[in-house]
């Protein structure tokens, strides 16, 4: 059996990476194929040539390259982060700790019904600031530990960016919740709708519930999915968020 | 491989199967064992097995292991405890399956 030298190694995690696969750990696994299927190709023909033969190799993966498998990571990575947050979300709403989300509510709740006007905007629009407070802390604080790790080891993983957009969460949570928020404080200058009981328990609830999405997403789902990375990929160790 | 849309549905339940039957496999091996048992009858694309990996592993089917190997990482697949459940599950949708279209095509063997 043929083996393929630590040099022809190196020399495949550069082809992955000029066709456009960038990401460290994507790129683990099709060099691994790549060379098992090169080194199984000069075992039946030795006279073919390294380069030859991955080109072979290559030319299996179609027109579209590696560009489907990295896509279909980069989603499948996104939809288990945002699988996570839904399932530690949803424990919020489970004993015991439902128990904590509706003393919350209630409380919150409560604050608003008894406190006036201008206290009550304080409370949504001071929320509202430190949720975004909170979030780009974490976010320039991780971006700037990647950057660091990025120029140290020179390998980028495709785990940490999945990280980093928090599996795509932030792009929805502008969609469905920024855009709305801001057009409705724009186009809405009474906001009479707040001395309204019941608009005071869905603002409390509401403002939990953020607080809960916020607090999984951004603390228990990376600490859980790096655990998981740890284990599996001990070596990754340095490089991760 | 001629018939390829009439195995890409197949795609989860032939890995799911594999990996029943050995205790751990790469990719490559999966390619590799599916070639050799279908007598090059069926080929999987490697641009297909990636992503159904991945999505297995992400539905928490697979668990995985990345073992050092000669000069490089290799990271192999094996069935969680629902990827067991979930094998028996899909085999036996499979069966029903080829069953309804022996029906289907070839009454007299049904």
């Amino acid at each position: 059996m043929v083996e393929l030298t630590e040099n022809q190694i190196q020399q495949l995690y550069k082809f992955t990476e000029q066709h456009y696969v960038e990401w460290y750990d994507v790129q683990t696994e099709l060099v691994d194929h790549l060379a098992n299927g090169i080194e199984h190709q000069i075992g039946l023909n030795p006279e073919l040539s390294f380069e030859s033969a991955l080109n072979n190799e290559f030319k299996k993966f179609g027109v579209l390259g590696f560009s489907e498998v990295v896509a279909e990571k980069t989603n499948v990575l996104n939809k288990h982060y945002r699988r996570l947050v839904w399932q530690s979300f949803r424990a919020y709403f489970k004993l015991p700790k439902i128990l904590l989300t509706i003393v919350l509510v209630l409380a919150l709740w409560q604050i608003l019904y008894v406190s006036d006007f201008n206290f009550k905007m304080f409370i949504i629009i001071g929320f509202l600031i430190g949720f975004q407070f909170i979030l780009i802390r974490y976010l320039f604080i991780k971006s700037r530990k990647n950057k660091k790790t990025v120029k140290q080891t020179g390998k980028k993983l495709l785990i940490n960016k999945t990280l980093l957009g928090l599996g795509d969460l932030l792009q929805i949570a502008n969609a469905f919740l920024i855009y709305p928020i801001s057009f409705a404080i724009i186009h809405n200058s009474d906001f009479m709708f707040l001395e309204n009981p019941f608009y005071q328990f869905t603002i409390a609830a509401l403002i939990v519930f953020l607080s809960i999405t916020l607090f999984v997403s951004i603390k228990v789902v990376p600490e859980k999915l790096l655990q998981k990375i740890i284990q599996q990929h001990p070596h990754y160790k340095s490089m991760l968020l | 491989m001629s018939n390829s849309k009439l195995y890409r549905g197949s795609l989860n339940t032939i890995i799911l199967k594999l990996l029943s039957q050995h205790d751990k496999m790469y990719g490559y091996e999966i390619t590799q064992k599916v070639k050799a048992l279908t007598k090059g009858e069926l080929n999987i694309t490697e641009g297909a097995l990636y992503p159904a990996l991945h999505k297995l592993e992400a539905e928490g089917l697979l668990d995985v292991e990345v073992v050092k190997v000669d000069n490089r990482m290799r990271k192999y697949y094996k069935l969680t405890q629902s990827g067991t459940k979930e094998t028996v599950n899909k085999m036996e949708a499979l069966a029903d399956y080829i069953n309804t279209m022996q029906a289907l095509l070839n009454p007299k063997l049904a």
